[in-house]
């Protein structure tokens, strides 16, 4: 046996094992004796304790005369409890106010290495048939991008660990595009609408898929997969927020805020195992497709 | 989203689940392999190959746990392109100092050991069971995950030399329990 194979044997471990390695917390800090100074300290403060004890014992049993008699238990020293709990609400709330908005500001391509990207495989995928027909706010079209903008989104910090904090920066896309052709959804040719992508998730940058969407620049024409978010979608890092549509008015009136979670545009030329020779081979496919399913 | 949905998707065929597993574990995926190949580009591919042998395997099978049944296939992917590299590009300096280290666990070198792949899982498996858990969860962060000592040390709140004997024991017990189940020569 090589030292390779007995490495690759680890990875036959078992699943609860590596959970479990995962999951092991720091060990508790070794409790230290207390000294002599200190448990006189102690003992001080239980005398003090007693003694506070007794003093409102007896200043509960000088009731006032016209209090009820002693015979009456509807009252006693037992109703100083603590307020009922029973009024808290049964769902833990987000308080949203605690967290601080988070810093948008815009950036070049260049900065964020947006220029020259490869495609890789990733990006070429689309919302597979399914999503045809499960998501009925998925808009799908073909367009061209007529102005791009990115957008660096400061939240803070993030702990992906829990000895590991890291900066979360989110880098987006908004991007207009004239819609040319509607294959899905409630839009229409030659509207104009601008999608919002963040590119870059909550992680902040990595190194291998900041470069993803190099080739959105304006003038591409490509077949796009959107869905619209909701009003109020926001997103929270450990301590900062942000609302979508904020983000949107802050850059321009009449935004359409999409959300391309799990969508993706292709302006490439194959799709799974299909080879298109244009965009209209590839729409056609499209077609074909949504009227298999839809029908 | 979480893992049921996600592996439905896998099921129904959808490339949504390529998608949605990269954003909820490319991060993670991604330290698996850098721990081993120290190049964003090596990663970029190992994650790319992780991606499509989940897909090529899901279905048939439902793993019970996703995040970890990933993690195993990114590292074997990361250990199979690291085997695979030139000598001048082997910077996964963690995987040569990890391996140099397990040498001390095989006196006969190359020797054949025909060890069946049914059996590797029972044999492995029965080794860390007998560990303690300290041990056992230090000795997968240093040769399942690749942690150096000081990540180890921190995850732990353990000194770097605690952690290094506890590795020394550990790969000496391993060695006797090698040669006592035959895989030694």
């Amino acid at each position: 046996m090589k030292p390779e194979e007995l490495l690759e044997l680890f990875s036959e471990a078992d699943d609860d094992l590596l959970r479990r390695s995962e999951t092991a917390t720091l060990p508790q800090k070794r409790r230290t004796p207390l000294r002599l100074s200190q448990w006189g300290m102690v003992a001080c403060y239980f005398l003090i304790s007693v003694a506070l004890f007794f003093t409102a014992l007896h200043f509960s049993d000088t009731v006032p005369s016209d209090a009820p008699s002693p015979g009456d238990s509807s009252v006693s020293a037992t109703d100083t409890t603590p307020a009922d709990t029973s009024t808290a609400p049964d769902h833990p709330t987000v308080d949203l106010s605690q967290y601080t908005p988070a810093t948008v500001s815009e950036v070049s391509a260049e900065q964020v290495e947006q220029v020259d990207a490869s495609v890789n495989r990733m990006q070429a995928s689309l919302v597979t048939e399914k999503v045809f027909w499960t998501d009925p706010h998925l808009l799908l079209f073909r367009g061209t991008v007529l102005s791009l903008r990115h957008l660096k989104i400061d939240c803070g910090q993030t702990r992906l660990r829990e000895d590991f904090v890291k900066d979360c920066v989110l880098y987006s896309i908004v991007f207009t595009v004239k819609i040319g052709e509607v294959y899905h959804g409630d839009v229409e040719f030659g509207d104009e609408i601008s999608v919002y992508m963040t590119y870059i998730g909550e992680f902040g940058i990595s190194e291998w898929a900041n470069q993803v969407y190099g080739f959105l620049v304006p003038g591409v024409e490509g077949i796009f997969g959107v869905r619209p978010t909701q009003e109020d979608s926001y997103y929270t890092s450990d301590d900062h927020i942000f609302y979508y549509n904020s983000v949107a008015q802050s850059i321009t009136t009449g935004f359409i805020m999409i959300e391309t979670d799990g969508s993706v545009c292709f302006p490439f030329p194959y799709y799974r195992n299909n080879v298109f020779t244009s965009l209209d081979d590839g729409a056609g496919y499209l077609r074909r497709r949504l009227e298999q399913y839809c029908s | 989203m979480d893992d049921q949905e996600i592996l439905d998707l896998f099921f129904a065929r959808s490339e949504y689940a390529l998608s949605a597993v990269e954003r909820k574990y490319g991060t993670y995926c991604m330290s698996i392999a850098y721990q081993i190949l120290h190049s964003a580009s090596d990663c970029e591919e190992c994650l790319n190959d992780t991606w499509m042998k989940a897909w090529d395997v899901i279905p048939p099978n439902r793993p019970d746990d996703l995040r970890i049944y990933l993690a195993k296939i990114v590292r074997n992917t990361a250990l199979d392109k690291y085997r695979r590299s030139t000598a001048e590009k082997r910077k996964g300096l963690e995987t040569s100092v990890a391996l140099h280290e397990l040498e001390e666990c095989l006196p006969g070198g190359d020797a054949e050991s025909h060890v069946l792949s049914s059996e590797r899982k029972e044999l492995i498996n029965r080794f860390l069971r007998a560990l303690p858990e300290r041990e056992c969860n230090v000795f997968l962060r240093r040769y399942f995950y690749m942690e150096t000592f000081e990540e180890i040390s921190k995850r732990y709140g353990i000194s770097q030399v605690y952690v290094r004997q506890i590795l020394t024991r550990t790969r000496s017990k391993l060695k006797k329990y090698l040669e006592k189940e035959g895989y030694l020569v």
